[in-house]
């Protein structure tokens, strides 16, 4: 498993980060370290861009422009990494928003995208996996998720992501009522009812009890609903470890 | 903009695709079956049969689950965990309509709950199936 790791980040850090290429917007220098020390403590922003740069950067065959966003107000921080692609076949997009809410630190991950012939090439656990020891570092909270249209909605469900939204998971359900027979959708709403029976405004409705089966695939597969990930859930954490590091 | 390009993708599924190779399809069914059970979203029985899984998968999946959690375990312990285990996986036996199955569930209820408050389990407690008496040997 993940063992945190301390980090003090220092003037040097950004400087090597500029280096890399990134522009820092929002805020000086020296005003970004000591905002990054308190808002992400333990947070190797520095490690992390490198891990980009060893893995993701040979990928491209466009330039690539990197920014860090720092807003003082909200308390965000954001990596904005990316080619100057044509479309989603030579994309190479990494974008993650780090937010601190009164202490509980939120991970977004907005966008993720690599160039076609590189997918499924083992390059991405690497990224994801020194992604959640900064996160395991810096004490966050959630990771956010999008699951989009294509095969994201149906791939992230197994993932073990929950879904945040009843009302996505109400869009779902309607359309499992037409395409299931009667005995797989009650099972299906049976998962949903005792859910929301127990959790009102449930965020984290265990979606992969659904992409588990082999009848949801299907609708799964056009669904767009957002995720969540529990990092103060052990198990949950055990799971997201085992895909990364395997 | 680049979000206008990429709207509705969010984080790219063939990402998901390669954190997920590796991990065989009849993991998440049972992680899936295991799941719905212990949060009482469907009886055992619904959920093999929903998820396409025997008892046998489901079992050998407890069994390996167990010695990942517990693999320093003694004898005894693994004897009783498995004896626990089975009862578990076999559930769906007690609404069989074979009177002999529901009463081998039944003798197999018995020997876990004696196990598991450490109480000796009478000699002869347990009937097969063909309700002939089982031997239990204790060590003396």
């Amino acid at each position: 498993m993940v063992t945190p790791e301390a980090h003090i980040i220092t003037l040097a850090d950004l400087k090597n980060i500029k280096k890399l290429g990134y522009s820092i917007q929002g805020a000086s220098s020296i005003n970004a370290t000591n905002y990054l020390k308190v808002t992400f403590p333990d947070f190797n922003l520095l490690k992390l861009l490198l891990t980009l740069e060893n893995h993701l950067t040979p990928t491209s065959q466009t330039d690539i422009t990197r920014q860090i966003n720092i807003d003082t107000i909200r308390k965000a921080l954001v990596i904005d990494y990316r080619n100057n692609f044509s479309g989603v076949e030579d994309a190479l997009v990494f974008i993650r928003k780090f937010e601190n809410k009164e202490g509980s630190i939120t991970v977004f991950h907005e966008y993720c995208i690599i160039p076609a012939p590189f997918r499924n090439s083992g390059i991405i656990k690497k990224v994801f996996l020194e992604s959640l020891k900064q996160y395991i570092n810096m004490k966050a909270d959630f990771i956010y998720v999008h699951a989009g249209l294509g095969l994201g909605g149906y791939v992230w469900a197994k993932y073990g992501f929950g879904a945040r939204n009843k009302s996505e998971m109400e869009v779902i359900l309607k359309i499992a009522e037409i395409q299931l027979t009667r005995r797989q959708y009650s099972f299906v709403k049976n998962i949903f009812d005792v859910y929301y029976s127990r959790h009102e405004a449930g965020e984290a409705f265990p979606i992969f009890n659904w992409a588990a089966l082999d009848y949801m695939k299907p609708i799964l597969l056009g669904s767009d609903w957002h995720g969540i990930l529990n990092l103060k859930d052990p198990e949950q954490v055990s799971k997201y470890y085992r895909y990364v590091s395997g | 903009m680049y979000q206008d390009k990429l709207k509705g993708i969010g984080e790219h599924h063939s990402v998901a695709e390669e954190l997920l190779s590796g991990i065989p399809e009849l993991a998440f069914k049972l992680e899936a079956v295991d799941d719905v059970v212990r949060e009482g979203y469907a009886s055992l029985e619904d959920a093999l049969e929903n998820y396409g899984i025997n008892e046998l998968q489901y079992l050998t999946y407890l069994l390996v689950r167990q010695l990942k959690n517990n693999k320093e375990a003694d004898t005894e312990s693994q004897f009783s965990d498995a004896i626990e285990m089975i009862k578990t996986a076999f559930a769906p036996i007690q609404h069989s309509t074979k009177v002999s199955l529901r009463k081998a569930y039944t003798g197999l209820s018995n020997i876990s709950m004696a196990l598991s408050i450490n109480k000796p389990i009478k000699k002869g407690a347990f009937k097969n199936s063909s309700s002939k008496k089982v031997k239990i040997i204790t060590e003396k």
